[in-house]
C-alpha cells in the first residue's frame, strides 16, 4: 500500500487563525489554497498535520510554542477532522482530533465510518495513525508536508546549511547530533591541567639534582656516621668505667669525711681533758670527804623523816657512803636535794597560799566590822519609831481595836443621820401644811385658824430646832473621833512597819557578829600555821645549803673520776677510728683525679654527640631529597599515564566521532545514490529548456576548524552549450534552483517508502516563470507516486498552471482551488473546480 | 477487534533501516574493537535518551580516565 493514501476532506473550527467551523473537500489530483498572507492557507495545512499526528512539526521543535497556542483565541477549543482515502483498499479513515485549553487532546478514529479503538490508550492511537501514515510527524514535516523554508535551505543556503538541510530530509541529522554532542573539551581542558601539572613535577625533580650524586654522598655520610659512633661507643664505656670508680668513691667519701671529722673531735676533746685535769691541781682528799658525807646522810635522814618522807629517810640511813659507791651516793644526794627542793617549793606555795588565805579573811573581817557600824547606826535611828508604837499600842490598843472602835462610830453616825433626816422631813412637812393652810386637822377633823396654825408651827419648830441641833452636835461629835481614829490608823500601820526593819536590821547585826567571830577565829589559825611553816623553810633551807656545799665538793671529786675515765674512753675512740680510716682506703687525691678525668671525656662525648647529631641530620637531609625525588618520579609515573590515559580516551572518542561523521557520509551517499537519479529523472521532466539536461549530486569532502572531515553537497548541471558540469546552485538562475530543489523534494518523496500519497508544499517556488509552474505542476501529475497534490501559494499565476495543466492532461485529472480571502471568523471561500472537460465555480 | 494495520515503516531506522545500517556499518567496517564498542554505546545512548545521553557517556568516560589514573596513583 505504499503511498496509497491521499486527502479526502479536512474540517476544522477553532483551529488557530480559523475560528469558525470550515470543511474542505480534497479528494481532487491538485488542490490549491490560494490566499494572501494570513488568510489562512497554513491554518488548513498545520490542521492536516494536527489531525494525523496530534500536534505540529512547529509545535514539537519549538521552546515557545505549545499545543494550547494552537487553539484560537475567540474559541474555546479547536476541533479537526481529516479524512484519509486507500485508493488500493477503498478504505476511508477519519481522524477526529478535539483539544480544549489546558486539557489532553481527544481522538477518535473511523474506519469506514465505523469508530475503532474506543477507550484505547492515547499511546494505542498514535501508534495506529503512525503505522496507518508510515510516518512520524518529523518526517512528515521534511518528506510530505515542504515548507518553503527547507527549499530555501536548499535553493540559497551555505554549503554546510545546504548539507545540514539535505541531512534533516535524509533523516540523518541525528548523526550529526551525536557527532556534535561529543564534546572532547573537558578532556582537553583536564589534559592541558595535566601537562602543565608534570612539568611543575619535572621541574621540582630538576631542583633536588643528581640522585646519584645525592647517594653517594650519603654513603659517605652513613661511613662517617659508624665511624664516630665507634668513637662514642669507645668513650661511654670509659665513662661508664670511671662513672663506677666514682660513684665507689663518692660512697666512701662521706664516711671518710665523717672518720675524720670524729678523729679531729677526738683529739680536741683529749686536748681539752688533759687541760682540764691539769688545771684541777690536786686531788679532793676522799678520807675527809667520806665522814663528811656519811654525816650529811643521817641529818638529811631525819630531815626527810621531819618532811613525811620516811622511805628516802630509809633509803639514806641504810646507804654508807663509800669511795666505791660515791656516785651511786651522789645520784642519791642528787635526788634527795630534788626532794628537799619539792618539799622547799611546797612549803613555800603553802605559805603563799596562806598568806593570801589571810588576807582575804583580813578583808572580809573588815567588811564585816564597816557593816556592823552600818547596821548599828541604822538601828538606833529606828528607835524613836518603836517607842511611839509601843505608846500608841498601849493608848489606843492594837489596829484591829482601833478599826472595830471606828465601825462603832460608823454605826451610830449612821443612826444619828437617820434621825436627822427625819427632824428635817418633818419641819418640812409642818411648813408645808402651815403654806397651805389646811382648814381642818388631818388626825381629828377639827377645824384650824390661822392662829392655831401660827401657834403649832411656832411650838413644833422650836421643838424641832432643839433636837435637830442636838443630833447635829452628836454627829459632829462623832465625826471628830472619828477621824482621829483613822488618823491613828495610819501612823500606826506606818510604825509597825519601821519596826519590822528594826527587828530585821537586829537580826543581820547578830548574824554579822557571828560571822566576825568566825573570821576572827580563822585568822589567827592561818597565823599559826604561817609561823610553822616559816620554822620548817628555814630548816630546810639550813639543809638545802649543807647538801650543796657537799654535793659540790663530791661532784669536784667525781668530775676529776669521771676526766680520767673520758680521757681513756676518747683515746680508744680515737685508736678506733684511725683503724677504720685506713681499712676504708679512700684517697681524695685519687678521687680527683678521677673526676677530672670524667669530665674531659663527658666533653669528649658531648662534642662527638653534637658532630653525630649534625651527620645524621646531613643523612636526613639526603634521604629526604632521595624519597623526594623517588616519590616525585613516582607522581610523575602516574600523570603520565593518566596523560596517557586521557589521550587514549580523547583519541578513542575522537575516532568515534570520525566514526560517526563517515557512517553520516556513507548514508548521505546511499541516499544520494537513491535520490540522485529520480532527481535527474523528474528534472529532465519538468525543467522545459534545453540549456541543462542531467543534474548529478556530488559530495565533496571538507576538514572543518576542528581537523574533522566533513561532506557538504554539490549539485553539478550539465550544460548544453559547452557540454560541461557545471555548480547548478551557483550559476543557475532562482528559478531553475527551485525546479531543482523541488525536483530534488520529489525525488526524496519517491525513494522513501511510506503510505502518504500527498505532497504539501507550502508557497512553493515563488520565483519561478509561469512554464516552469506548469512544467513543475504536470510532473507532478505525471507521477505515479505522487497521487496528490496539495499546494498552498499567494501565487495566483497557479491558477492558470493549474487550468492548463488539467487540460492537457491526457487522463481523468481534477483539480481544485480554494481561494481564501481575509475574515473576522475565518476565511472567506471561493472554489473553482477543474476536471479535464469543465471548470464550475460556488463560493462556499 | 480487528482492523486494518499500515506497514511498520513509521521511525527513522526502520525507514531507512538508518540504525541497522549504522550497526552493520560499525561492525563491518571498524577493526578496533575498543572503538567499536564505545561508537555502538554511544549510539545506544543516543538512541535512547538523545544527546543528553550522550552526554552522560562522555562524563563517565572522562570518569574513568581520571578515575583509572587516580587509581593507579593510590
Amino acid at each position: 500500500m505504499l503511498r496509497s493514501l491521499i486527502l479526502e476532506e479536512v474540517e476544522l473550527e477553532g483551529f488557530k487563525y480559523i475560528s469558525s467551523k470550515l470543511r474542505l473537500d480534497l479528494n481532487r489530483n491538485i488542490v490549491l489554497l490560494l490566499g494572501p498572507v494570513g488568510s489562512g492557507k497554513s491554518t488548513i495545512l498545520d490542521a492536516i498535520e494536527f489531525a494525523l499526528f496530534g500536534t505540529t512539526y512547529d509545535v514539537k521543535s519549538s521552546r515557545i510554542l505549545r499545543l494550547d497556542d494552537l487553539v484560537n483565541d475567540f474559541s474555546k477549543y479547536a476541533h479537526v477532522r481529516v479524512k484519509l482515502r486507500d485508493l488500493e483498499r477503498g478504505h476511508v479513515y477519519e481522524i477526529v482530533r478535539h483539544k480544549e485549553r489546558g486539557k489532553k487532546t481527544r481522538t477518535k478514529i473511523y474506519i469506514n465510518g465505523e469508530q475503532i479503538l474506543k477507550g484505547a490508550s492515547a499511546d494505542a492511537v498514535s501508534d495506529f495513525i503512525k503505522n496507518l501514515i508510515g510516518l512520524s510527524v518529523e518526517d512528515f514535516s521534511k518528506q510530505v508536508y515542504i515548507r518553503q523554508r527547507e527549499l530555501e535551505a536548499l535553493m540559497y543556503g551555505t554549503p554546510t546549511q545546504r548539507a545540514e538541510a539535505m541531512d534533516r530530509l535524509f533523516g540523518i541529522e541525528m548523526l550529526e547530533d551525536i557527532f556534535r554532542a561529543i564534546s572532547l573539551g573537558r578532556f582537553d581542558e583536564q589534559i592541558t591541567l595535566v601537562e602543565l601539572q608534570i612539568t611543575g613535577l619535572e621541574k621540582q625533580l630538576s631542583e633536588i639534582g643528581d640522585t646519584e650524586a645525592i647517594k653517594e654522598t650519603l654513603n659517605k655520610v652513613n661511613q662517617e656516621i659508624s665511624k664516630v659512633k665507634e668513637e662514642l661507643k669507645r668513650v661511654n664505656s670509659e665513662i661508664e668505667y670511671y662513672e663506677k670508680i666514682l660513684e665507689e668513691l663518692n660512697s666512701k667519701k662521706p664516711e671518710y669525711e665523717k672518720l675524720r671529722e670524729s678523729i679531729t673531735g677526738y683529739r680536741a676533746i683529749l686536748d681539752n681533758i688533759k687541760l682540764r685535769i691539769s688545771e684541777m691541781g690536786r686531788e679532793v682528799p676522799l678520807s675527809e670527804l667520806l665522814p663528811k658525807l656519811n654525816e650529811l646522810r643521817l641529818r638529811l635522814a631525819d630531815l626527810l623523816i621531819s618532811l613525811l618522807a620516811y622511805k628516802e629517810a630509809e633509803t639514806l640511813r641504810k646507804e654508807e657512803v663509800t669511795e666505791k659507791n660515791l656516785s651511786h651516793f651522789l645520784e642519791l644526794l642528787n635526788e634527795t636535794l630534788s626532794l628537799v627542793d619539792e618539799k622547799y617549793y611546797e612549803v613555800k606555795e603553802e605559805m603563799n597560799r596562806l598568806n593570801s588565805q589571810l588576807v582575804t579573811l583580813e578583808a572580809q573581817r573588815d567588811g564585816y566590822l564597816a557593816k556592823l557600824g552600818i547596821l548599828s547606826r541604822q538601828l538606833k535611828e529606828l528607835e524613836p519609831y518603836e517607842e511611839e508604837h509601843e505608846k500608841i499600842l498601849s493608848n489606843y490598843g492594837d489596829v484591829r481595836e482601833i478599826k472595830s472602835e471606828i465601825a462603832d462610830i460608823e454605826s451610830e453616825l449612821a443612826e444619828i443621820s437617820g434621825l436627822i433626816e427625819y427632824e428635817r422631813a418633818l419641819l418640812s412637812v409642818i411648813k408645808e401644811v402651815v403654806r397651805k393652810r389646811e382648814k381642818t386637822c388631818p388626825v381629828c377633823g377639827k377645824e384650824i385658824t390661822d392662829n392655831d396654825l401660827r401657834k403649832i408651827e411656832k411650838a413644833v419648830t422650836s421643838i424641832i430646832q432643839s433636837e435637830y441641833a442636838k443630833y447635829l452636835e452628836e454627829h459632829d461629835r462623832l465625826m471628830q473621833k472619828k477621824n482621829d481614829l483613822e488618823a491613828i490608823l495610819t501612823r500606826l500601820e506606818a510604825l509597825k512597819e519601821k519596826v519590822a526593819e528594826k527587828r530585821r536590821l537586829e537580826i543581820e547585826l547578830n548574824e554579822a557578829k557571828v560571822e566576825l567571830n568566825n573570821l576572827n577565829k580563822r585568822i589567827s589559825e592561818a597565823e599559826s600555821m604561817l609561823e610553822d611553816l616559816e620554822i620548817m623553810l628555814d630548816e630546810i633551807s639550813y639543809y638545802r645549803s649543807l647538801i650543796h656545799q657537799d654535793l659540790e665538793a663530791t661532784e669536784k671529786y667525781r668530775s676529776y673520776i669521771t676526766l680520767l675515765s673520758e680521757l681513756k674512753q676518747y683515746e680508744t675512740k680515737l685508736k678506733n677510728s684511725l683503724v677504720k680510716l685506713r681499712e676504708l682506703q679512700y684517697n681524695p687525691k685519687y678521687h680527683e683525679y678521677v673526676e677530672r678525668n670524667l669530665a674531659t671525656l663527658r666533653n669528649n662525648k658531648n662534642q662527638i654527640e653534637h658532630r653525630l647529631e649534625g651527620l645524621i641530620k646531613k643523612r636526613d637531609e639526603l634521604e629526604q631529597k632521595i624519597k623526594r625525588a623517588i616519590q616525585l618520579r613516582e607522581e610523575i609515573r602516574v600523570m603520565k599515564e593518566k596523560l596517557r590515559r586521557l589521550k587514549e580516551y580523547r583519541d578513542r572518542l575522537m575516532k568515534v566521532k570520525q566514526v560517526f561523521r563517515d557512517m553520516q557520509a556513507k548514508i548521505r551517499a546511499e541516499m544520494l545514490q537513491r535520490v540522485a537519479n529520480k532527481m535527474n529523472e523528474i528534472f529532465k521532466q519538468v525543467y522545459v529548456y534545453s540549456d541543462y539536461d542531467e543534474l548529478d549530486i556530488r559530495v565533496e569532502v571538507v576538514t572543518t576548524k576542528e581537523k574533522y572531515k566533513r561532506s557538504i553537497y554539490e549539485i553539478y548541471a550539465h550544460r548544453t552549450s559547452d557540454d560541461a558540469w557545471i555548480p547548478a546552485l551557483r550559476r543557475m538562475s532562482d528559478g531553475q534552483k527551485a525546479i531543482l530543489a523541488l525536483s530534488f523534494l520529489a525525488a526524496l518523496f519517491m525513494t522513501t517508502p511510506h503510505n502518504i500519497g500527498v505532497m504539501i508544499l507550502d508557497e512553493p517556488l515563488p520565483n519561478i516563470d509561469d512554464a516552469c509552474k506548469e512544467a513543475m505542476v504536470k510532473m507532478l501529475s505525471k507521477l505515479k507516486e505522487v497521487r496528490q497534490v496539495v499546494i498552498a501559494t499567494q501565487d495566483p499565476r497557479f491558477v492558470r498552471v493549474l487550468e492548463e495543466g488539467v487540460k492537457s492532461s491526457r487522463e481523468e485529472f481534477r483539480g481544485v482551488v480554494y481561494k481564501l480571502r481575509h475574515s473576522f471568523h475565518g476565511p472567506l471561500v471561493e472554489v473553482k473546480e477543474y476536471t479535464t472537460t469543465t471548470s464550475t465555480t460556488h463560493h462556499m | 477487534m480487528s482492523y486494518p494495520r499500515g506497514e511498520r515503516v513509521n521511525n527513522v531506522e526502520r525507514r531507512f533501516g538508518l540504525t541497522e545500517l549504522i550497526k552493520e556499518a560499525l561492525e563491518k567496517e571498524i577493526k578496533d574493537p575498543e572503538i567499536k564498542e564505545l561508537a555502538l554505546r554511544v549510539l545506544e545512548a543516543y538512541l535512547r535518551d538523545g544527546r543528553k545521553a550522550v552526554e552522560e557517556v562522555i562524563h563517565e568516560l572522562f570518569e574513568e580516565a581520571v578515575g583509572y589514573a587516580q587509581k593507579s596513583n593510590s
